[in-house]
């Protein structure tokens, strides 16, 4: 008899409506965190518990072959989205798993530890269910499908928002071990939901995941990624060829890759990411939990927190960006200032995403934006994609 | 919760004895039971070889290493059915000893198939469940089938969870098997096939694993594997094979992460086998407690806890003192102590040294001794008049979740039969709160359910402090001070409980801004004087957190974190609201990135004085 392995289907062509201006023309699974896109996280766990075939339904094929490429022992499929909807997109990978026994389903846009996914993938062997889902604590469930359980803990159907739903804290963790039949049912027809519930008739067991778990939906999300995983560092880790002045100050938890220059009496205070080729001008403040990525510039006497810079973007001298992410090359004017909105205000304007929103909220800049100087970026601000602005603009 | 292993390998694949081989899987299966351990092999005849003990005890007097054969089984116990002794250690055979069976599981139906196969003249040798398997393999084969067909007619006959394997000397060459719910995994390696309760017990040999499923049933041997389902017929598992590249984690986990949240989790169910297996022993207990002239209860760690709220309800419905003590205390009482007195000595793992010692100076004083405890025949119940059971099964987690609950669940109940037996309670008012203890179990899963996500956050927000209070009054004082325990262990944050009015006497000294305070609030006579308590720290500034009966409006208004539980009796609630502060205390430990299953400086049993 001759051994598999698990295959796995990766949904990575959301449209990504609540990501917008980051998802404007360019699919948010390919947003950058500590160096790497967003979907490469996933496929990344895949491969260490061990998938070797991963066939990833995509909307923008050539864009995620480049940013995909060189997963040591990792086979990728790309196949092209057609039609709208996640249950469009299992069907349009249906031919790859039509003789697989068992699938691995996985979301794009989570981001979590590998352990999560072999946490699911032992629950399935196991407790000798059908199937197997990440089930994740969740005191907000609302946005989120929720499970139906059953007296032993396995799931019997999933309960889109909308429907009625029973009083449970969890939520749908985006991986699955689902047996072959389900594959079948969408091709038929069936919708997602409906075919995971045909399939979970007799359960499916849940693992229960109680580590950190970031569904990377909203611009904020990914500063709830970033955050997670820099918590994780634990030690300072400065490639040799980066260029540091002996003036700077760098401390803390701090990743510091290739080619990255930091000039004098900058400070980086971790835990911080500072990526490839990026600059840190003089007299800058780099807080913590903020991800600099490929070939940002910081001009001097800035200051950034809690926040991510697509690549190549630009933030110029003397700014202030906090909790607030920056779309691919876009231009931050020199002076421009992102206040930050908190406390009662913030749970008041955002009630129906309480849960899920940073204890504070800055700007979301989308890609090649030009901010001319001096702009004042209102807390929640939303500048789309492309736009450009004069000085002294105040933003809403 | 046993743990097994079968190996079809022919002669000579491997370079050691089949025992061997046997032996250390039944080591990577220990965890899931270590009361017993037996195996058997086919080689030049049939050997069966089992004795009560560790394994590594017992090793020596098995003789591994001396055995040798071409297929073969191994089993490690923890005793459900019958006490761990040799005659009930499994590998278990019929009449003839040709046919030997190793379960992991439990028989629901066992009674009534004994009876039957009695009837029929089979012979029973121990008092477990699983010897009926054999038997009625052997009967149905008797009258004409084929080991197959025998086996697929007895899964249909069992009512319960199952995994088995059988050796037969009529097919030498096969281990068959079957499996529902408990976890059976079958091994594919060169030449030599395996099957076992979990992965870890072949993983040297072979990386290359079938999972079975619930319902499915059939035969390895040297060089083939034989699946059916036993309603669907055969099942092609070629393409089921699958390679396993990281270690899995030990089966037992089924899809959580830690032991102790699993533990937590199986409380419903723990509680629900506790319950139904409520027997007259509670009755007599009852009686002793009646006839005796003081009663003590002797308890360490959360047993005490468990042993508090007994006295609680053996005051407050029976109308019996009983005077609680930590055991490492005992000497205090022994002057006073003759053979009129009763003590109760409760440890989950009935080997609990400092209460094993308070059992033989109170006996040595003539004092009879009721112990209740998680583990069949340890040397608490040995040492003991009268033992009663929880039955949580084993219980891995340093930090006791489910063994709590149902030692609580076993104390309620002997209070309430105590309360009929003794006149303080009327026939209905014991059927009420019996009946509502029945429930317990149901609430507490959906307690779990409702509020997991609440514990989660509850347990980020504990992260950075560095000491709480847990305050409560009446029977809940035991609960907040189990709570507190749970974060002290596992958590490594600074934990308090007292009784709410002792707050002005002193330490509310401590009180400042967001000083962490949890109330617990009951349907009881305290429930305005709670309100009073929360009130003062809330004055002082202290973040409140509360686990309140959901119409208590006064207590959820003032409280900052206020978890709404169902409408129960105090006493049921003392079960049901220790859930959700086993929960923060899990997540705080999370939190801090801490595993809560190897809390430092801290051991399961504590063994030693």
């Amino acid at each position: 008899m001759k051994p598999g392995r698990f295959r796995a289907l990766v949904l990575a062509a959301g449209e990504g409506v609540e990501m917008r201006p980051l998802s404007e023309g360019y699919p948010k699974t390919l947003l950058r965190i500590l160096g790497k896109p967003v979907v490469r996280y996933v496929l990344e766990n895949l491969r260490n518990i061990g998938v070797r075939d991963a066939v990833v339904v995509v909307n923008k094929q050539e864009l995620f072959e480049k940013e995909l490429s060189g997963i040591d022992d990792l086979n990728i499929a790309f196949v092209e989205q057609t039609g709208r909807g996640i249950t469009q997109a299992v069907k349009s990978a249906t031919k790859f798993f039509e003789d697989e026994p068992q699938l691995l389903m996985a979301y794009g846009d989570i981001v979590a530890p590998p352990d999560a996914y072999r946490l699911v993938l032992d629950a399935y062997i196991n407790t000798g269910a059908e199937g197997a889902a990440l089930m994740v604590p969740e005191r907000h469930p609302r946005t989120y499908g929720v499970p139906s359980l059953d007296e032993r803990g396995y799931i019997r159907r999933v309960i889109e928002p909308g429907e009625e739903r029973p009083e449970v804290e969890y939520v749908m963790g985006g991986f699955y071990v689902l047996p072959g039949r389900f594959i079948k049912l969408v091709k038929k027809g069936l919708g997602l939901v409906e075919a995971f519930n045909k399939v979970a008739q007799h359960g499916l067991s849940g693992a229960l995941w109680t580590g950190w778990w970031v569904n990377v939906d909203y611009p904020w999300d990914l500063l709830k990624a970033v955050r997670n995983m820099l918590s994780e560092l634990k030690s300072m880790w400065i490639s040799e060829d980066a260029e540091i002045s002996p003036k700077a100050l760098v401390e803390g938890p701090v990743y510091i890759d290739s080619g990255a220059k930091i000039e004098h009496e900058a400070i980086v205070r971790g835990p911080v990411y500072i990526g490839r080729n990026s600059y840190i001008g003089t007299n800058t403040l780099v807080r913590n939990y903020t991800s600099v990525e490929e070939g940002c510039v910081v001009g001097a006497y800035s200051e950034l927190v809690h926040t991510v810079l697509q690549p190549r973007s630009v933030v110029s001298r003397g700014s202030l960006i906090g909790y607030s992410v920056v779309g691919r090359e876009s231009v931050i004017g020199p002076g421009t200032i992102s206040t930050m909105l908190y406390g009662e205000e913030l749970t008041k304007r955002y009630a129906d995403l309480i849960g899920r929103i940073p204890e504070k909220i800055g700007a979301v800049i989308g890609h090649k934006v030009r901010l001319g100087p001096y702009n004042v970026l209102k807390p929640g601000a939303k500048v789309r994609s492309g736009v450009k602005t004069g000085p002294f603009e105040v933003l809403e | 919760m046993c743990g097994i292993i079968g190996v079809a390998c022919g002669r000579g694949a491997f370079s050691k004895p089949l025992g061997s081989i046997i032996k250390e899987a039944l080591k990577q299966l220990e965890y899931r039971g270590y009361d017993s351990v037996g195996y058997a092999v086919i080689g030049e005849s049939l050997i069966l070889r089992k004795a009560a003990g560790k394994l590594d005890d017992v090793a020596g007097k098995l003789n591994f290493e001396g055995v040798d054969g071409f297929v073969g089984m191994g089993h490690t116990r923890w005793a459900t059915h019958g006490s761990p002794n040799d005659i009930n250690a499994h590998p278990h055979s019929d009449c003839t000893g040709r046919i030997v069976v190793a379960h992991n599981g439990i028989v629901q139906n066992y009674l009534e198939l004994k009876e039957w196969l009695i009837k029929k003249g089979h012979i029973f040798r121990s008092e477990t469940d699983t010897e009926v398997i054999p038997h009625l393999i052997e009967e149905l084969k008797s009258r004409g089938m084929t080991t197959l067909d025998a086996l697929r007619r007895t899964v249909k006959t069992l009512r319960g969870t199952f995994a088995i394997l059988v050796l037969d000397l009529d097919e030498p060459n096969k281990i068959f098997f079957a499996r529902y719910v408990s976890p059976l995994i079958i091994g594919v390696g060169e030449g030599v096939n395996f099957i076992a309760s979990d992965i870890p017990a072949f993983l040297k040999h072979t990386n290359r694993v079938l999972v079975l499923k619930d319902g499915e049933l059939g035969y390895v041997s040297q060089k083939t594997v034989y699946v059916e389902h036993v309603e669907r017929g055969v099942v092609d598992v070629s393409r089921r094979i699958r390679i396993i590249d990281w270690t899995p984690s030990m089966a037992m986990k089924g899809g959580y992460p830690h032991f102790m949240l699993k533990e937590i989790h199986e409380q419903p169910m723990a509680l629900r086998t506790t319950i139904n297996g409520f027997d007259e022993s509670l009755d007599k207990a009852a009686e002793m407690i009646m006839e005796a002239n003081n009663v003590f209860i002797a308890a360490c760690g959360t047993s005490y806890h468990a042993a508090l709220v007994g006295e609680y309800a053996l005051a407050k419905l029976a109308g019996r003192l009983a005077h609680p003590f930590i055991a490492s205390e005992y000497t205090k009482y022994l002057n006073a102590i003759d053979e009129n007195d009763l003590l109760i000595a409760v440890s989950q793992s009935g080997e609990t040294i400092d209460t094993l010692m308070a059992v033989r100076k109170f006996k040595g004083r003539g004092a009879r001794v009721i112990a209740v405890s998680n583990v069949v025949d340890s040397a608490i119940p040995r040492d003991s008049d009268l033992p009663i059971y929880t039955k949580a099964g084993p219980e891995i987690g340093v930090a006791a979740t489910k063994t709590f609950t149902t030692q609580v669940a076993v104390l309620l109940e002997l209070s309430y039969r105590l309360g009929l037996k003794t006149g303080r309670l009327t026939k209905s008012e014991y059927l009420d709160l019996h009946r509502e203890l029945t429930m317990v179990p149901k609430v507490v899963s959906s307690v779990i359910r409702r509020y997991e996500g609440h514990c989660k956050e509850l347990g980020r927000r504990l992260k950075p402090i560095t000491s709480m209070y847990y305050l409560s009054r009446g029977v809940g004082v035991p609960v907040a001070m189990e709570g507190a325990l749970k974060l002290k262990e596992i958590s490594y944050i600074h934990a308090e409980a007292y009784p709410a009015g002792e707050s002005k006497h002193g330490p509310i000294a401590l009180i400042e801004r967001g000083f962490p305070t949890m109330f617990l609030a009951f349907r009881d006579e305290y429930m305005e004087a709670i309100l009073g308590n929360v009130m003062e720290m809330k004055a002082r500034g202290a973040y409140t957190i509360g686990l309140v009966p959901e119409d208590s409006s006064k207590l959820i208004e003032k409280l900052d974190y206020p978890l709404k539980m169902p409408y129960l009796t105090p006493y049921a609630a003392s079960i049901v609201y220790v859930v959700p502060l086993q929960l923060i205390a899990y997540y705080a430990s999370v939190e801090r990135g801490l595993d809560p299953d190897k809390p430092r400086n801290l051991a399961k049993t504590v063994t030693v004085e």
